[in-house]
């Protein structure tokens, strides 16, 4: 299979000015993201880990260097607009706090992202009821976020990032509120759901032991790349 | 997102706080309620003035002015044939005739009755617009000469001699007689009577038609031509200086009553300026005490209208409020909903249309309140408008279609207006905002 780079980033440097201080989040990191890899951003809080991601995924932008989605769109230099329309289509995003919305039932929030895009109801309900069969909940898609475990949770946060089909999946910490037992059912569900349609995950963590989940591991130290590792051949064969 | 999808959202963030919801609609009720009341107290008045001036008729539109004939001094205006002719050139004035009534009465003889009666000289043309309408025959026109229009009584005001010195005890006494007579069929003769006997000419007069109503203009008063009126002064006139008995002021002098019709009732105050401008001095209409009372109503209702004002720009402030502490409490949830793909115009929509449905929830129970206190006023509250306008009568509190339509539009607006910062505020809250653990 051919390699395909999904997304690049050239020399990415990113500052944050903090009163007379620069910060320096980010010093000229360049990388590249094959399409169907699970990828590990492994490093200490305030590495540079999560800034990268959110560089990724356009929520910042940054101070230097620049970030090519699919070899055509630079991601730093798209508008509000463009970047809105960039995250329905191709971004998908679990977060450590599962981050669902309170007033909205399980259901409700897998299609948060497709009423974004303005498809019909008919459509997106069977889509994320789909989803929801997925990740176990079919039973529980007319429960709201306070009615649900933690773990219940972040599989309807995880439904909601596979529901549009993305690109690329961005999990930020995705265990950190959960226990061992539910973590390992999670990181096979992601794991899963990212390999059946070929897409490329991007999993943020401090967590040594989730890197076994991936295909390449980077360590990040203080702004910069340290090492890639390789460390497909010790990959957990996920069922 | 679809605006269906929009409304939904927003009305769930709505309920999700029902306490806060609820507080702040009601301060939009209060708001609406307070100024559609106030408002429709101002309609109630205006509906007062209206049905008052409709039941002046043609009068709203009358003047009358008397002039100081008898009285000389330097600056005496009199009004002539030109200065009547300046007046009816005047803006706002349909048309204005000189009154003029003969110095005594005119005898009538028909057959073996007699009639005194008085008579007015008058401009043909104005003769509509004062309320003469005639049940028989026709008006006068300016054709006519030695022409009348008898009054609606003129049938009781012919007496057979002998009854003469009886009428003044029965006025309106046995007609059985008179409704033999046929007034409009033959020229009658007429003398004046002033209490000798005139020499010259009998003038011999016909009768055109009757007047019909039983106002007092049109019951006992009988109308000429101005022309033939004054003729008529001028023999008598002519005739009390050779008897050497003349005293007082001739037709010459000018004329002391005139009436003058505006176009309509609102031009009438306006002419009315224009009448005392030209120096005349007792200027009288009746839509004069109309307007003034209707001027010290209008300030008590600008003062009622700003109080609700008031009030609603308190609940506006009450929207602004709860919308700004929502986005607060949401931040996340916007950095969220921004992450997974919601557009700065979604999140805009989402909390604009949230404030709106506040105002309009506010407007929609507000009108019914309205309503509600509307009628208990009207039904209860009488004696509170007799202070407002003296013998009123009707409605305290009208509150037309039109009216509730303003009060639920001002609610909406409102909301839409102070959701309008909060909302840009909200698309200003980044998206990473989702990613900060708090």
């Amino acid at each position: 299979m051919s390699k395909e780079i999904v997304v690049e980033l050239k020399n990415v440097t990113k500052i944050y000015p903090m009163g007379d201080e620069r910060i320096v989040a980010l010093d000229g990191v360049s990388l590249q993201f094959e399409r169907g890899k699970i990828y590990c951003l492994l490093g200490v809080s305030g590495s540079g880990k999560s800034t990268l991601l959110n560089l990724i995924a356009g929520l910042e932008r940054p101070t230097n260097g620049t970030i090519v989605f699919k070899g055509r769109h630079s991601i730093d230099k798209m508008s509000e607009k463009k970047l809105a329309t960039f995250r329905q289509r191709y971004v998908g995003f679990v977060f450590q706090s599962y981050n669902l919305m309170p007033t909205l039932t399980a259901l409700e929030n897998t299609t948060l992202p497709l009423i974004f895009r303005r498809i019909p109801k008919r459509t997106r309900n069977k889509k994320a009821m789909e989803m929801l069969r997925a990740v176990g909940l079919e039973g529980r898609w007319r429960h709201k976020p306070a009615e649900m475990s933690g773990g219940q949770q972040q599989r309807v946060s995880i439904a909601r990032a596979f529901v549009n089909e993305p690109e690329i999946v961005f999990a930020d910490e995705p265990t950190g509120n959960l226990d061992t037992k539910t973590t390992i059912e999670m990181m096979n569900l992601i794991c899963k759901m990212a390999q059946v349609h070929n897409q490329t995950l991007i999993l943020v963590t401090h967590n040594l032991e989730l890197s076994r989940y991936c295909d390449e591991v980077i360590h990040i130290r203080d702004g910069k790349i340290e090492k890639i590792e390789d460390v497909s051949a010790d990959k957990i064969e996920i069922a | 997102m679809r605006i269906f999808d929009v409304f939904s959202m927003a009305l769930r963030n709505m309920f999700k706080r029902k306490v806060r919801t609820f507080l702040t609609v009601l301060g939009v009720v209060i708001g609406s309620v307070a100024i559609t009341l106030m408002m429709s107290l101002g309609v109630a008045v205006n509906l007062q003035h209206q049905q008052q001036i409709e039941q002046l008729g043609h009068r709203a539109n009358r003047i009358n002015v008397w002039v100081d004939t008898w009285s000389t001094g330097l600056n005496d205006i009199v009004v002539d044939d030109d200065m009547v002719a300046s007046i009816n050139a005047m803006p706002g004035v349909r048309v204005a005739t000189p009154i003029f009534t003969l110095w005594t009465s005119l005898t009538f003889t028909h057959g073996p009755y007699m009639a005194d009666l008085q008579i007015r000289g008058i401009l043909p043309e104005a003769m509509p617009y004062m309320g003469l309408n005639v049940s028989e025959g026709r008006l006068l026109t300016d054709d006519d000469d030695f022409n009348i229009v008898f009054g609606s009584a003129i049938l009781t005001q012919f007496r057979h001699p002998r009854d003469r010195w009886n009428w003044q005890m029965s006025p309106w006494g046995d007609i059985s007689q008179e409704a033999t007579l046929d007034v409009l069929s033959m020229p009658i003769q007429a003398f004046v009577d002033f209490g000798m006997e005139m020499p010259g000419r009998p003038y011999m007069i016909e009768g055109v038609g009757i007047l019909d109503g039983m106002e007092w203009e049109a019951q006992t008063i009988s109308y000429m031509t101005l022309d033939r009126v004054v003729e008529i002064q001028r023999d008598l006139e002519r005739f009390l200086l050779s008897m050497g008995s003349f005293w007082g002021t001739s037709v010459d002098d000018g004329f002391s009553e005139l009436v003058v019709i505006a176009e309509n009732a609102d031009a009438v105050s306006h002419v009315a300026e224009g009448l005392r401008a030209l120096g005349l001095e007792n200027v009288w209409y009746d839509m004069e005490w109309i307007n003034q009372q209707r001027e010290s109503t209008e300030s008590l209702q600008n003062l009622l209208s700003a109080i609700g004002a008031v009030a609603l720009f308190v609940a506006a402030i009450g929207i602004a409020n709860t919308m700004v502490m929502a986005i607060y409490e949401r931040r996340k949830e916007i950095g969220v909903m921004k992450v997974i793909g919601a557009s700065i115009k979604d999140i805009r929509r989402l909390f604009l249309l949230e404030a709106a449905m506040i105002g309009a929830l506010g407007g929609v129970l507000g009108m019914a309140l309205s309503a509600l206190v509307s009628y208990i006023m009207n039904t209860v509250g009488m004696p509170f408008l007799d202070n407002l306008i003296w013998g009123a009568t009707g409605d305290v509190s009208v509150i037309p279609p039109w009216l509730y339509m303003l009060g639920f539009g001002f609610s909406c607006g409102v909301g839409l207006i102070s959701g309008f910062l909060p909302a840009r505020r909200a698309t200003k809250i980044s998206a990473l905002e989702a990613i900060r653990t708090s």
